[in-house]
């Protein structure tokens, strides 16, 4: 297996069973089980979704966040997938839970000066849509977004709505996916989609499945993509298996069972 | 001193991104805020400087991604895209199958994309070569900004008037052999205003 060492993604270390707070072994059987995440709603936040693609398979509804008249909004939106960016990642979620409930906020919207002001009208509408799962595959630099989207992190995190959120691919400081709120995802280099590490060395939670995945792309396509946008979408996948099974679970209790069915475990007596 | 310009900057961005991946041709797009669009400023590789001065919409395709969140990424498979931009693909004769971009990126704003097209990634891994681009993505950003920063402070001295500005002017021209005297100044200056 080859090393990536850098930040943010997986340098291959172990986490210790001793860190998992049960008296005895958690099975993905008990976790997951069959799940195929029927029933669990997940919003996407991204590059809008091709809800035609055979990877996606229908059912997804789509909204923007825009701004008209001077406010931002989210509306009602048929403009599909504008970069391709958010297809994969739907497809990533619909390949680990086909079953699942996907609705779409498309944040690029024509105006790079209002991306942030997408970004938090999105946030803020799918947390009081009280969704139980929100991907976002990407993050924002700027301090001056830093508050109001660590506001929203925590009203999230108190209204059980789960963000599973990407870290920055490269060694920055980024947000949300840097507040203990937020699930937060980075990339191991195998190609199992079902095979995620628990990251030892916070801030960065999980990694899972970012280098070489192939994806869906707009067009009926698919893509060879890497970067911690798309191992993300992989944990979100298995998160809804998880409520599927167990729909009361909130963040502390999915970071807690994915932590205790991570693969890079070592078991050890307690 | 030879003074750099904003060009120069970009032409050795995409030269240097070029030939640290071994690439087919690297590009960097800026983003102009009076049209809302990235706008393609230099080139390296086949093709280049054709496109020189076109624009396309902040909100659309690799780029557009890349400017709006600030990631960089690695997309291989791009000549099967259906969507892809067949003139952008005549213009400069250049079909990539793989494109890798990272943002040009200050303080979180994003000032524009560094595109590679069809680069050798098997001598790196794509985390790796995410890795690279993005750190000579940061050093063009610095350079610009350093460039933009010079370009300010020569634009405030030329407009600055009255005593405030002769004394800066001064300043300015003292070498290592005014040391002694500059001192005397700074301290009698802080006598001045305590």
């Amino acid at each position: 297996m080859r090393t990536f060492r850098f930040a943010h993604t997986s340098l291959g270390a172990t986490a210790s069973s001793r860190s998992i707070a049960t008296p005895r072994t958690i099975e993905r059987d008990w976790v997951w089980g069959d799940a195929t995440g029927r029933g669990v709603r997940v919003c996407v936040i991204d590059s809008g979704i091709a809800a035609d693609h055979p990877l996606v398979g229908g059912g997804v509804t789509a909204y923007v966040a825009e701004e008209a008249d001077g406010a931002w909004v989210v509306r009602p939106d048929d403009a599909g997938d504008v970069a391709g960016h958010g297809t994969a990642c739907a497809g990533v979620i619909r390949s680990l839970a086909p079953e699942c409930e996907l609705v779409s906020v498309r944040v690029l919207a024509g105006n790079l000066r209002g991306n942030g002001d997408a970004l938090i009208t999105a946030l803020e509408w799918a947390v009081a849509q009280r969704f139980p799962l929100i991907n976002v595959s990407l993050s924002s630099r700027k301090e001056g977004l830093k508050e109001r989207l660590h506001d929203l992190a925590d009203t999230a995190f108190f209204a059980g709505v789960s963000l599973v959120s990407s870290a920055h691919n490269s060694p920055v400081v980024s947000y949300p996916w840097r507040f203990p709120s937020v699930i937060s995802v980075g990339s191991h280099s195998r190609t199992d989609p079902e095979y995620f590490e628990l990251n030892p060395d916070p801030p960065v939670d999980f990694f899972a499945c970012g280098i070489n995945v192939s994806v869906a792309w707009p067009g009926g396509s698919a893509k060879v993509v890497s970067g911690n946008s798309f191992a993300t979408p992989h944990i979100t996948g298995l998160c809804a298996r998880v409520l599927q099974r167990h729909p009361e679970f909130r963040t502390p209790q999915l970071r807690h069972v994915l932590a205790a069915v991570a693969d890079n475990l070592v078991r050890s007596a307690q | 001193m030879t003074v750099i310009t904003h060009d120069e900057i970009l032409r050795s961005t995409v030269r240097l991104a070029r030939l640290s991946f071994n690439a087919a041709a690297a590009s960097v797009f800026l983003y102009d805020h009076e049209r809302d669009a990235l706008v393609f400023e230099a080139s390296s590789g086949q093709g280049e400087d054709m496109l020189i001065g076109m624009a396309i919409p902040s909100d659309r395709g690799i780029a557009g991604w890349v400017a709006n969140t600030g990631e960089p990424l690695v997309i291989r498979g791009v000549r099967d895209d259906e969507r892809f931009d067949r003139a952008f693909a005549a213009e400069t004769g250049l079909v990539p199958d793989t494109i890798m971009a990272a943002p040009i990126e200050h303080n979180g704003d994003v000032l524009g994309v560094l595109e590679v097209l069809d680069p050798a990634l098997d001598a790196f891994g794509d985390l790796v070569a995410i890795d690279l681009l993005t750190e000579l993505a940061n050093q063009s950003c610095a350079a610009l900004c350093l460039l933009l920063a010079d370009r300010r402070a020569r634009a405030r001295q030329a407009d600055a008037t009255g005593a405030m500005a002769a004394l800066g002017s001064l300043l300015e021209g003292a070498d290592a052999r005014r040391e002694v005297a500059v001192n005397e100044l700074i301290t009698a200056l802080a006598k001045l205003v305590r």
